[in-house]
């Protein structure tokens, strides 16, 4: 425990003193203040809902960014300074100094998420709008997705670059494999020549393996297409969330476990 | 304390190049309350040795016993050891106060505020505690992992090379520390280019070369007395024709100081007798640790 409070103080510490992570903030910050806030003084009546709406997801996306920029930052800078090093050679397993980082960056992204929750209750009390549940519904799911990104992430960075770990993440997510999938559906339905059909179909079972393996940020959202267009909860839909809790526990551990593993593999001399 | 059997480290350099044996049936054991020296050249292995104690290295063949554990990076045998790097691999945001927070935090839990401060001063970091590690000299960062070690107290402590590019005042405040600490019982295995801080401090030097131990030794025993030969100091009028078994240089006080092999010396004393010269000191030449560095890593181990 002791272990795991010293190495949550100095990553907390070292959020707040990177100049980097205070140059991506300001810069999501500008862009907010530029696009959004505006809109807040000339939309109409009519179009506050779904303004809220969109508040809340740019504001999540904008989080997610850099809540991955700060998992990133913290994890090269402890391995390109051969931080790490000091840290393992004390009393302090990597697992735990792993928990701590996981910890400490789902804070920051906690206390975020509040203040975007805080903001559109905000909104909704200002304007005289129906409050609707499923804006704790969207941000809870939002949060669940964040933690299986960062964990996915915080993997690809403990065995390999940065700058590839997030190429990887961008590109080979389940929405490029999904899109591919249909695309490669599409072309066996059309392919005529037996040997096309074959590879096709192979490159199709070899896609369909890739999307399966991948992890899901938002396995259940289709699941639930009217709460996120209409923000109205049924108790019904609370399910999904439970689903997405297990999931994302499941996701994190799985991830989680790995990560310690090639710390252990990685070597820190 | 420690114990290394016929440890093998070979590092693989891709497919196209030779594999590198770091270390090459490394052997060492050194004793509680040691202050034990790793000498060597460069590539000699001394790094690679540290870093397999520490378990950041696994050795491809042998065993490794710390305390009579094998050691695992993190683990609780860790809450009695301590290491100080050659280059401190620091968390640079921190200040030296949040530092020392920080990683002796890592071994105790809830440490006081006065016995920070205490180590701080100890150590002469008082009116720097506020900085951040960034701006702090190597020294300052070095007198941190010192600090460190004086609030956890450790039974065995590591230092890579720890008075390279230091200052002669830090140097002297560091071995006081390190005297001091192993006064009150902890081990001490330090790897070091500096022969003269080594034969300061140590009680027992391994000299390394090619990956394995040359000599393993106390460091008495290895700066014995050399009995083959004798350095006389004596004073004569000018023109004086020596002996030729014989060779001297002028020292201090118109004095002049010569190597006399010691078959020689009843030859030599007959010589004095009818030269008429004055002898002021005839003694057994005893070897220092560079000598004797040099002399094992020459021809082999001494006899």
């Amino acid at each position: 425990m002791k272990a795991f409070r010293a190495n949550l103080i100095a990553n907390l510490i070292f959020f707040r003193r990177n100049r980097l992570a205070a140059l991506v903030a300001l810069f999501i910050c500008f862009i907010w203040a530029t696009t959004l806030i505006p809109s807040l003084f000339f939309v109409s009546a009519r179009d506050k809902f779904q303004l809220i709406k969109m508040l809340i997801e740019q504001s999540q996306w904008f989080v997610m960014f850099f809540t991955a920029s700060l998992a990133v930052m913290t994890l090269y800078y402890n391995f390109n300074q051969r931080c790490f090093k000091m840290v393992i050679t004390k009393p302090c397993p990597s697992e735990i100094w792993l928990l701590a980082h996981f910890a400490a960056v789902l804070l920051v992204a906690a206390v975020l998420y509040m203040f975007v929750l805080a903001g559109a209750l905000i909104l909704f009390k200002v304007w005289h709008i129906p409050l609707q549940w499923g804006v704790f519904y969207v941000i809870a799911e939002g949060f669940l997705q964040l933690v299986v990104i960062l964990s996915v992430l915080s993997f690809l960075v403990t065995v390999m670059h940065p700058f590839l770990a997030i190429i990887l993440i961008s590109i080979f997510n389940e929405g490029t494999f999904y899109g591919l999938l249909v695309l490669l559906s599409a072309a066996l339905h059309q392919a005529t020549a037996p040997w096309v059909k074959f590879w096709y179909g192979a490159a199709n079972v070899a896609t369909y393996a890739f999307y399966l393996i991948l992890p899901s940020y938002s396995l259940f959202e289709k699941k639930v297409p009217t709460l996120h267009s209409t923000l109205r909860m049924g108790w019904g839909d609370l399910k999904w969330l439970g689903l997405s809790f297990l999931y994302t526990v499941l996701a994190g551990a799985l991830f989680y476990t790995l990560s310690a593993l090639a710390l252990r593999r990685r070597r820190h001399t | 304390m420690i114990e290394a059997r016929d440890v093998t480290v070979v590092f693989k350099r891709g497919i196209r190049r030779k594999p590198l044996r770091a270390l090459d049936g490394f052997n060492v054991t050194v004793h509680r309350g040691d202050v034990f020296g790793l000498l060597g050249p460069n590539g000699a292995g001394k790094s690679t040795a540290m870093y397999c104690f520490l378990g950041l290295i696994r050795p491809t063949q042998g065993s490794i016993r710390v305390g009579g554990l094998e050691p695992v990076p993190g683990s609780k045998s860790f809450e009695r050891i301590a290491y100080v790097p050659e280059e401190p691999h620091y968390h640079l945001y921190l200040t030296v106060f949040e530092a020392l927070r920080y990683y002796a935090g890592l071994y105790v839990n809830d440490i006081p505020k006065a016995r920070l401060e205490e180590a701080i001063r100890r150590v002469g970091l008082t009116e720097f505690r506020d900085m951040r590690l960034d701006r702090c000299s190597k020294g300052m960062k070095q007198k941190l992992g010192i600090a460190t070690c004086l609030i956890t107290q450790p039974d065995l402590v590591f230092l890579d090379e720890p008075t390279r590019g230091l200052d002669p005042v830090i140097v002297k405040e560091f071995r006081d520390i390190i005297l001091d600490m192993n006064r009150q019982g902890a081990t001490f295995v330090i790897n070091s280019h500096i022969l003269s801080e080594v034969e300061m401090v140590c009680n027992r030097v391994a000299i390394m070369d090619h990956g394995r131990v040359v000599v393993q030794d106390d460091l008495r025993q290895l700066m014995k007395y050399d009995s083959d030969t004798y350095i006389v100091e004596f004073s004569g009028p000018d023109g004086l024709v020596l002996p030729e078994f014989m060779t001297a240089t002028p020292s201090l006080h118109d004095l002049r100081r010569g190597a006399l092999p010691s078959q020689h010396l009843p030859e030599f004393m007959r010589f004095v007798e009818t030269s008429g010269i004055k002898l002021w000191s005839c003694a057994l030449k005893r070897q220092n640790l560079e000598e004797a560095f040099f002399k094992i890593l020459k021809g082999g181990p001494m006899g």
